[in-house]
């Protein structure tokens, strides 16, 4: 059992991973198109929905989806629920590993085959989320304590660099006045999604409290504001665009002059690359959770620990597929269209969640 | 089962020791400037010339044994020359270290943008790389071995930087810089000019001013000094007065440099600069004691002398219808009318204005009075 602290751990992680995960780009190409205007509608409604969703799954002490589910809605659909969300957490870790592979050809060695880079990371996932629930958080907890340090390191130097143009920001946030776009509020509304990990994570909570709940607009609007703001700074208004990954040249435009190494690109790099991994393994232990919930039967006995394989041998084949038919271009897209349907499927979730608290208050 | 897998792992992972195809380091030169021309053969004048200066690594990097190796190649485009220079080598030619950038005049007068495109879009190349105009080519200024140089390249490097010397002519441009600086609107590339000075000197005391391709004018050392004054902080630098009946250098401790838009509305703008500073008296050339009086006298001097300055390089960077300093782009910033403020900043451009206030305090004598 693990305090309720952790939930913010949680959305953190999911906060912190965004520029992996493609949301700088959807904010990049739609900066004069409505950028700024979603960033402040998505604050709105991802903390609208981090409430609803705590709110709901508060009721439901000590259980996951898949006990939710089954206890409440018709098993047939809690069945296609569950396959259909299981699926859904995987490809989110899936894009996120595919993400990093391509980071790491482009800036660490473009020599290395993209196999052996995928082989890795699929190897320490697949080890990695099989562990219980428990010691993943607290994993989470401690990489979060080591890593968020030198993040914010980083960005004081990217702030206090007389390069860094605040003309461009200013002429960035004129464009505030524009009709938001769904792109761009799916992408945004990404960095208040780690609350959906409750979705497994609820078995451990002894309960869940909210306290400083103020902290999540405040610190979701900031994180946004700098995930879109400071590679404008540096490559102006229009260059943004050009680079592809607009938050690794950023890391390589600041200098660190007096340290070891004077590129911030190998210390970001490193630094995403334990973000990355870990909440890969956070996506996909949600995910292997939840297909093994699909399994449940009625009473709660859950398939055994060696039916994790069977799930985690053939979504892994899956990622090495996907990757053999991405380009650079395709996985913009393919992140971009996980981001738009993302946001649905967690306003479907929410709506399944009231129903569910509606049909379990009725029962009991 | 358990053991199976932990033999399946091994057996996997064994696979990916080889498969790194890494080269160690005394398989590497080290690139570690690029100094880019035009051929002089006027049958090749849209060729490029390539010359790479290369550090191999050695032992003891305190010796001055440390030969560079410098490469010059002629091709159709940048990538090509450089194949043909990797077969002149014996080593893996690495471009991670690459510290600057020289574009050769001929270079310059022409088109930069396929060097700025290439050198932001290969991997290996950081962004955090010195660009800077060499003259009278830039293979003279790569080659150019001073005898201060202890490490290949080393005498370029730290000159465009800050690390060695911090001289007020000096005005450091990443290549980041240079590369959001050719695709904004309202903000035009600068480059620090290298010369070569035979037999073995670099000289870096002026700055390139470009409209989006091509070099447009030249600020002279002064210009460039005051330039520094105006767009940085804190500025290194002593300056010399001579007024009537005084005539005295002062150095400064500590500046700064704020401007502002005004107007816009009716067709008219001025450009306010506030310039302040402060400092202390380096030499006294009438040899008359300083009072607080006469301090106080030179102060004002000197303020004055800078509006003077200052506003004649404004003026002078207006003529050229450029924009260094980003003018355009605060003018932009400030006005929420985006559909219209293109249109509205060129139209007020050649009628600007400049005023530059001043407020220049000398503080203290230095060790005499």
């Amino acid at each position: 059992m693990v305090s309720s602290k952790y939930i913010y751990y949680l959305f953190l992680m999911n906060a912190l991973i965004n520029i992996i995960n493609f949301v700088p780009r959807v904010l990049v190409f739609t900066r004069f198109h409505g950028a700024l205007p979603s960033i402040f509608l998505s604050t709105f409604i991802g903390t609208l929905l981090f409430f609803g969703f705590t709110y709901t799954i508060k009721g439901f002490k000590g259980q996951g989806l898949p006990e939710i589910f089954n206890a409440t809605l018709p098993r047939f659909f809690s069945f296609l629920l569950l396959i259909l969300y299981a699926f859904f957490w995987f490809m989110a870790g899936i894009i996120t590993m595919l993400s990093f592979v391509d980071i790491t050809l482009r800036f660490i060695s473009p020599d290395i085959s993209s196999y052996a880079v995928i082989l890795g990371f699929l190897l320490l996932t697949s080890i990695c989320c099989r562990l219980s629930s428990e010691s993943i958080l607290y994993a989470l907890e401690t990489l979060l304590f080591l890593v968020t340090p030198i993040i914010v390191y980083m960005l004081v130097k990217a702030f206090i660099n007389p390069a860094f143009n605040w003309d461009a920001v200013m002429q960035v946030v004129t464009f505030m006045w524009t009709r938001p776009k769904y792109v761009s509020l799916a992408g945004a509304t990404f960095i208040f999604s780690g609350y959906f990990n409750l979705a497994i994570f609820n078995r451990n909570f002894k309960q869940i409290k909210t306290r400083h709940f103020w902290m999540i607009p405040v610190v979701g609007l900031m994180i946004l504001l700098v995930t879109f703001l400071v590679p404008v700074g540096y490559h102006g208004t229009i260059g943004v665009e050009e680079h592809v990954y607009s938050w690794f040249s950023t890391a390589d435009s600041i200098r660190m002059e007096l340290f070891i190494i004077e590129r911030v690109l190998f210390l970001f790099y490193t630094t995403y690359l334990t973000l990355a991994l870990v909440s890969t393994v956070l996506h996909w232990h949600v995910g292997l959770e939840l297909f093994k919930g699909a399994f449940q039967s009625k009473e709660g006995k859950k398939p055994g620990k060696k039916m994790d394989w069977w799930v985690l041998v053939p979504f892994s084949a899956a990622t090495i597929i996907i990757m053999n038919f991405l380009d650079q271009v395709r996985l913009g897209q393919l992140g971009q269209w996980f981001l738009n349907i993302r946001f649905l499927n967690e306003l479907l979730l929410m709506g399944v969640m009231f129903y569910a608290k509606g049909r379990s208050a009725k029962k009991t | 089962m358990k053991k199976g897998i932990c033999c399946l792992l091994a057996i996997l992972l064994s696979g990916t020791l080889s498969g790194c195809q890494f080269k160690d380091i005394d398989k590497r030169s080290f690139v570690l400037a690029i100094g880019i021309d035009r051929p002089d053969d006027p049958k090749k004048r849209d060729q490029f010339e390539v010359t790479l200066k290369m550090g191999i690594p050695e032992g003891d990097p305190t010796k001055r044994s440390q030969e560079s190796v410098v490469i010059t190649e002629v091709a159709e485009s940048v990538p090509e020359a450089i194949r043909l220079a990797k077969s002149k080598m014996d080593k893996e030619v690495d471009f991670s270290h690459c510290k600057a950038l020289i574009y050769g005049e001929s270079l310059v007068r022409n088109n930069i943008t396929p060097i700025v495109d290439w050198s932001s879009r290969r991997r290996d190349i950081q962004l955090i790389m010195y660009c800077a105009v060499g003259m009278p080519n830039a293979k003279e200024v790569v080659q150019m071995q001073t005898k201060s140089e202890r490490l290949p390249g080393n005498a370029l490097i730290l000159g465009l930087g800050k690390e060695g010397t911090e001289s007020p002519y000096i005005k450091t441009v990443y290549s980041y810089d240079l590369k959001r600086r050719v695709t904004e609107r309202g903000l035009d590339p600068i480059m620090p000019i290298v010369e070569a000075k035979h037999p073995d000197m670099l000289v870096i005391d002026k700055l390139a001013l470009f409209n989006k391709k091509k070099m447009v004018t030249v600020l002279s050392p002064e210009e460039t000094r005051i330039y520094n004054l105006l767009t940085s902080h804190n500025l290194r630098s002593s300056f010399r007065v001579d007024a009537e009946g005084t005539s005295f250098d002062y150095n400064l401790e500590a500046s700064k440099s704020r401007y502002r838009i005004q107007g816009g509305k009716d067709g008219k703008a001025v450009i306010q600069y506030t310039l302040s500073g402060r400092a202390v008296l380096e030499e006294n050339t009438v040899g008359t004691s300083v009072t607080g009086p006469v301090m106080r006298g030179y102060s004002k001097a000197a303020g004055e002398k800078w509006k003077k300055d200052g506003e004649q390089l404004l003026k002078k960077i207006q003529a050229t219808g450029l924009d260094p300093i980003g003018w355009g782009l605060r003018y932009y910033s400030r006005n929420w009318n985006n559909a219209t403020e293109q249109e509205d900043w060129k139209r007020l451009y050649p009628n600007l204005e400049f005023q530059v206030k001043a407020d220049m305090e000398i503080k203290y004598t230095g060790m005499i009075r």
